[in-house]
């Protein structure tokens, strides 16, 4: 990538108007086969809630851009902000994301962005997490964050229900684990949708539908605070679900993203 | 632009960052009433039709579109004639 050029920032526009800045990748660390995560420096971030996402701007040589928005996986807690970026095959940032960019190399990118998925340990809860795939990412920045604030998290009843292809594909799993077996930790399960599970499998292995949200998420009289993110027909699916078991829908938030265009 | 460009989220709040370019609140949390069916539903909350050259945001229970962006040579262009109306929210946010 070459000529990265941040817009300029007129004298005096304030800390209102969202600038374009530039990432320096630091880190990179393979999740899962199709989704990496990158550890960056942003010189200037104004920190982030957890849940919030940047828009990501890539400059091809001839000048041509493309532009995606990622969620942000790391924590307000922690420095480097962390982007889990899943592959998609004929995407046109992606693939530069996931499989080549190297410590050293930088991007524009422009953020936080959006408080309408934004979640913090003062908001309380209880909190119950959906996702598919690289969706967990959002979601794991929550409980992250939910990690990060000792007591005052752990007083925050949360569950983690993850739907992933198959157990190979399961994005932050032993890190999930760790945050599953911790005192006070989140309740985690997982479902597989593709293949067929390991033995001694402990979780489910279907989509994810009304019987499932039932069993893994709050009662409705509990009024938790629901999170789903992932692609779109699961998204749909997770929401209508959780509308069928009795959520009210003013308290479920969605964020969808698709395969088909994107990347 | 020969390849079509849509944005890898389909969420109202996936267009933060251009509605950002707009608005000098977070208009994500912006509470929006489709001049259509009288919803009323966080900006974030439409349904996000493309992005980049612009984008259309539709109302999540009668599909009428509330929010047109076009990116243009000459700017930004807005037409908000299917929000009856926008009321901006503290989200808290840093």
């Amino acid at each position: 990538m070459t000529g990265i050029e941040a817009a300029p920032q007129p004298a005096g526009a304030g800390t209102r108007r969202l600038a374009w800045r530039r990432a320096e990748v630091v880190e990179r660390v393979a999740e899962t086969r199709r989704a990496t995560t990158l550890f960056l420096d942003i010189p200037g971030w104004p920190g982030h809630l957890a849940g919030q996402h940047v828009d990501v701007r890539l400059t091809a040589e001839d000048g041509y851009q493309a532009q995606r928005s990622y969620s942000i996986a790391s924590p307000p807690e922690v420095p480097r902000v962390a982007l889990t970026v899943e592959r998609l095959e004929d995407g046109e940032v992606s693939p530069w994301l996931a499989d080549e960019a190297r410590p050293g190399d930088r991007f524009e990118l422009r953020g936080p962005i959006g408080g309408y998925f934004a979640w913090s340990v003062t908001a309380g809860g209880p909190l119950l997490l959906v996702a598919g795939g690289s969706g967990v990412a959002p979601l794991m920045a929550m409980l992250r964050h939910r990690a990060a604030c000792g007591e005052a998290g752990r007083a925050v009843p949360a569950r983690l229900l993850l739907s992933s292809r198959s157990f190979a594909d399961i994005i932050y799993r032993e890190e999930l684990e760790r945050l599953g077996s911790a005192p006070g930790g989140p309740v985690i399960v997982h479902t597989l949708t593709r293949e067929r599970p390991p033995p001694g499998w402990g979780g489910h292995a279907r989509r994810i539908d009304e019987r499932m949200l039932a069993e893994v998420g709050f009662p409705p009289a509990a009024a938790p605070k629901i999170f789903i993110c992932g692609p779109t027909p699961m998204v749909e699916a997770a929401a209508d679900a959780a509308v069928a078991v009795g959520h009210e829908p003013g308290r479920i938030k969605t964020e969808r993203f698709g395969a088909t265009g994107g990347g | 632009m020969s390849r079509e460009k849509v944005c890898s989220m389909l969420d109202g709040n996936a267009a933060g960052g251009l509605l950002r370019e707009i608005f000098t609140f977070d208009a994500t949390v912006a509470r929006t009433t489709c001049a259509g069916c009288a919803r009323m539903v966080p900006m974030g909350e439409l349904r996000l039709y493309a992005i980049e050259l612009g984008a259309i945001l539709r109302c999540p229970s009668c599909d009428a579109a509330v929010l047109r962006i076009a990116r243009t040579p000459g700017g930004l262009w807005l037409d908000l004639r299917g929000a009856a109306t926008v009321v901006a929210v503290s989200s808290g946010l840093p």
